[in-house]
């Protein structure tokens, strides 16, 4: 670090870091406005969380406003002409950026919880989000850092920031269309690291999610504070400061004000943003989950040109981009295609343990004619009975289930060819059985299947079932034809089965 | 004294700077010139420290000005493009050179009364020329080893300029300063140069001791009995030629006696020699380089 370089900048800048600081100190604040004292918690997660949103908002915008000498050539000659080393400069920047942002979120929660919440909140918990806060706000000011000095003009840097935020939501959309697309089932295991694709990708979710566990560990969204986020964070860390170096230390000046097309700047984020966009439309065609896709495409090609007309600052269309983009379309339809033909490359037929948990359940909700259980209704304009189930088979009792589970088994392979046959589109009528495990009974779900389009089971099926677990019957009167009145409608709720083949008897008499 | 070696620099693909080899001794003021695109401001960069060479090595008294801190703090550059932030006085700029470079102060006060320029108020609001006065202040208010001034020295008014020659005068008499300067008013070069350094294509072209190379090149008029042609000075290093009747104007290279007793040879019956200003000398030099190729 410069003692010079920081000096001057402190000197320089004392009024607005002044400002930034109060800012964020007085937002953290206003928690107390709504302060309750049977809930004082509330106030401590809400003023941390409130200062964890501005410092990390605070790690982007202070390297654009300091980096931002690198981006204009006159600024460029005068601060790269410095007797400051580019790597003093780096540090120095990094250092003061680190004191602003973490300090103002030390001295909010500081104050927060030395005005009235030292009783609530242990010292030790205190400490940990302090120390974990500091790391987090590090790595955040080398990402945002390293994202700015990719690009080659203030507007693009920013452009880059915002566009490096985004892409884990891209990612995760693009995964998450898979997912439920091209799986019959959408089976991804619950501890898969699909689910945390979005939170690995992006150093700010890395933070708050760890920061949530650490404000609210015994009702946070996620189970246990991830010791494996902070590696990853690291791993971000180390990574921003190959691009540091490779970006500021030795960055060639004379790229100010060119047009960013370094590797990783608009090259790779317009085609990341294409190809993820592209992959999620080639999804949805090939499963038929959705319409009106033409126009999306259409939308798609027009903001792509935009881009590259930002990207290249010129109105030119030129043959190259268009051309690419057809490639790409027809590349991702055909990726996809393969996908659909491999019935979700493979994943579909995964092979799956029935008991990896003690319980298994099947869940199936059936949509069907009045006069016959074992019939699917053709559609939604008619007299209709809607029945549900849920069989709990514990792993002791395999073998006496074992003829259900086969025929479980079966409706699970049939529902997957159907969902290859007929698209993943939903259907206007449709039968569903959900297959997970429970290590309690009262426990959370584990290994969730979800199939739709599920060969109905007949009511002799039904009857051996019913032995077993209780089915719930609705009639639902939803023809023209009022053949069920309103009065007795509110009898047919929640009906067995016994009940309701009664019920059907005496109305067929 | 600084001393480049073999320096070489690229933009992407384009060459923009050829295995270039300069001098330029303390107390010497070098007026670098080249036409526009023939490097002359990348040069400067890249003695500055703000570019980084690809090939070959600049050093000031033996150190590196990329890499040596301390002979960074010894070189003044004021680019083409002055650089002011939004809101900046004299006085806030004052702070960002004392902490950065050995600042003088007295000399600063000396150099704001003698550039009559007001410290309080936001640098914005001037004029172009009073922002090259701003620049020129605080580069020689650090008492620089090494001056640079890319084009900084163009635009200012007579008055400016003159305090800034002055300036400059004192600087070199008092200190062992290099100064380097760019600019497209050779004019004004030819006032405060010792030496210079033609840039062509990212090469030094020609370059040395300015009153010897101006004495190297000159202009003769002639007049002959008979008609002559360019072929009859064939001996000579002719860079122009020119005939209006029995008038020739010709710009010869070589020493002067050594030309005007080979010229006397041909029995002119009119010879004057006329000494060439730097503009001429350039334009000659870039003449003379294009018949060449």
């Amino acid at each position: 670090m410069n003692k010079n370089y920081f000096k001057w900048l402190i000197k320089s800048r004392k009024v607005s870091i002044l400002f930034f600081t109060l800012i964020c100190i007085a937002f953290q604040l206003i928690s107390f406005t709504s302060y309750d004292p049977e809930y004082p918690l509330d106030t401590f997660q809400l003023s941390t969380n409130i200062g964890g949103v501005l410092s990390v908002f605070l790690t982007a915008a202070i390297p654009v406003l300091l980096f931002s000498y690198i981006h204009r050539k006159s600024s460029a000659d005068m601060y790269l002409a410095l007797p400051v080393s580019r790597k003093e400069q780096l540090i120095t920047t990094v250092v003061l950026t680190w004191l602003m942002a973490y300090g103002s979120f030390f001295l909010g929660t500081l104050i927060v919880w030395a005005a009235r919440l030292n009783c609530v909140v242990r010292i030790r918990t205190l400490v940990f989000i302090q120390l974990f806060s500091a790391y987090s706000f590090l790595v955040l000011i080398l990402f945002f850092s390293a994202v700015y000095v990719l690009a080659n003009s203030v507007f693009d840097g920013i452009v880059m920031i915002g566009a490096y935020s985004i892409l884990p939501a891209v990612v995760m959309i693009t995964v998450t269309t898979f997912i439920y697309s091209m799986i019959a089932g959408n089976f991804v295991p619950y501890d898969s690291f699909i689910y945390r694709i979005g939170t690995l990708l992006s150093p700010s979710t890395l933070f708050f999610n760890n920061l949530e566990y650490l404000l609210a560990p015994n009702d946070g969204g996620q189970e246990i504070f991830n010791p494996y986020y902070i590696v990853v964070q690291l791993v971000y860390g180390l990574l921003s400061l190959v691009i540091l170096k490779i970006h500021f230390i030795n960055r060639k000046a004379e790229r100010t004000d060119q047009i960013s097309d370094e590797a990783l700047s608009y090259p790779f984020i317009i085609n990341a943003y294409l190809i993820l966009i592209l992959l999620s439309l080639a999804w949805s065609v090939v499963s038929d989950s959705m319409n009106g896709l033409e126009f999306a495409y259409l939308l798609l090609f027009f903001i792509y040109i935009v881009a590259s007309f930002v990207y290249k600052r010129t109105l030119k269309i030129t043959w190259k981009p268009v051309a690419f983009f057809i490639c790409a379309c027809a590349a991702t339809l055909i990726f996809a295609k393969a996908g659909w033909t491999t019935e979700g490359f493979g994943l579909s037929h995964l092979p799956h343990e029935l008991f990896p948990e003690r319980y298994l359940h099947y869940n199936y909700s059936a949509d069907v004619t009045i006069e016959d259980l074992g019939k699917q209704v053709p559609d939604y304009n008619q007299d209709r009975a809607y029945l549900s189930f849920e069989l709990c088979i514990p792993k002791e009792k395999a073998s006496e289930y074992a003829s259900l589970i086969d025929r479980f088994e079966t409706l699970r392979n049939d529902a997957i060819s159907n969902f290859y046959h007929y698209g993943a589109s939903d259907p206007s009528t449709e039968i569903n059985l959900s297959i997970f495990n429970k290590a309690k009974e009262d426990g959370p779900y584990m290994n969730y299947y979800d199939y739709n389009r599920v060969p109905p089971l007949s009511e002799k099926e039904l009857k051996a079932i019913s032995e077993k677990c209780e089915i719930t019957i609705y009639v639902i009167n939803d023809s023209e034809d009022d053949n069920v009145t309103d009065r007795e409608y509110d009898s047919l709720n929640d009906m067995n089965l016994d009940e309701f083949l009664h019920w059907r008897e005496t109305r067929s008499k | 004294m600084l001393d480049i070696r073999n320096l070489s620099k690229n933009f992407k693909k384009k060459e923009v700077l050829k295995d270039l080899c300069l001098t330029v001794p303390d107390k010497s003021i070098t007026g670098l010139v080249g036409v526009n695109g023939a490097g002359k401001s990348t040069l400067l960069r890249s003695i500055a420290g703000v570019y980084a060479p690809e090939k070959g090595v600049i050093t000031l008294d033996g150190k590196s000005t990329y890499y040596d801190m301390e002979t960074k703090k010894k070189i003044a550059f004021v680019s083409d493009e002055a650089y002011f932030p939004m809101g900046a006085t004299i006085n806030s700029l004052k702070l960002f050179y004392e902490c950065m470079y050995d600042f003088d102060k007295s000399a600063f006060s000396r150099y704001l009364s003698m550039f009559e320029l007001d410290p309080k108020a936001s640098i914005s609001t001037f004029s172009k020329g009073m922002k090259r006065r701003v620049s020129l202040m605080f580069a020689l208010s650090v008492h620089p080893k090494l001056l640079l001034l890319d084009e900084a020295y163009d635009g200012l008014e007579p008055l400016a300029r003159l305090h800034f020659k002055n300036a400059l005068t004192d600087l070199l008499e008092d200190e062992d300063v290099s100064v380097v300067i760019s600019s497209h008013s050779l004019k004004e070069l030819e006032d405060i140069c010792d030496s210079f350094a033609m840039l062509e294509n990212g090469s030094i072209m020609s370059g040395g001791d300015l009153t010897e190379s101006k004495g190297n090149i000159n202009k003769y008029q002639l007049a002959f009995r008979e008609d002559m042609t360019r072929d009859d000075f064939a001996d000579l290093e002719i860079l122009q030629f020119e005939k209006e009747g029995q008038v020739y104007k010709l710009v010869i290279r070589g020493d002067e006696v050594m030309v005007e007793e080979k010229l006397r040879a041909m029995n002119p019956i009119l010879l004057n020699v006329l000494p060439v200003n730097f503009e001429e000398l350039f334009i000659y030099e870039l003449e003379s380089r294009g018949k060449k190729s």
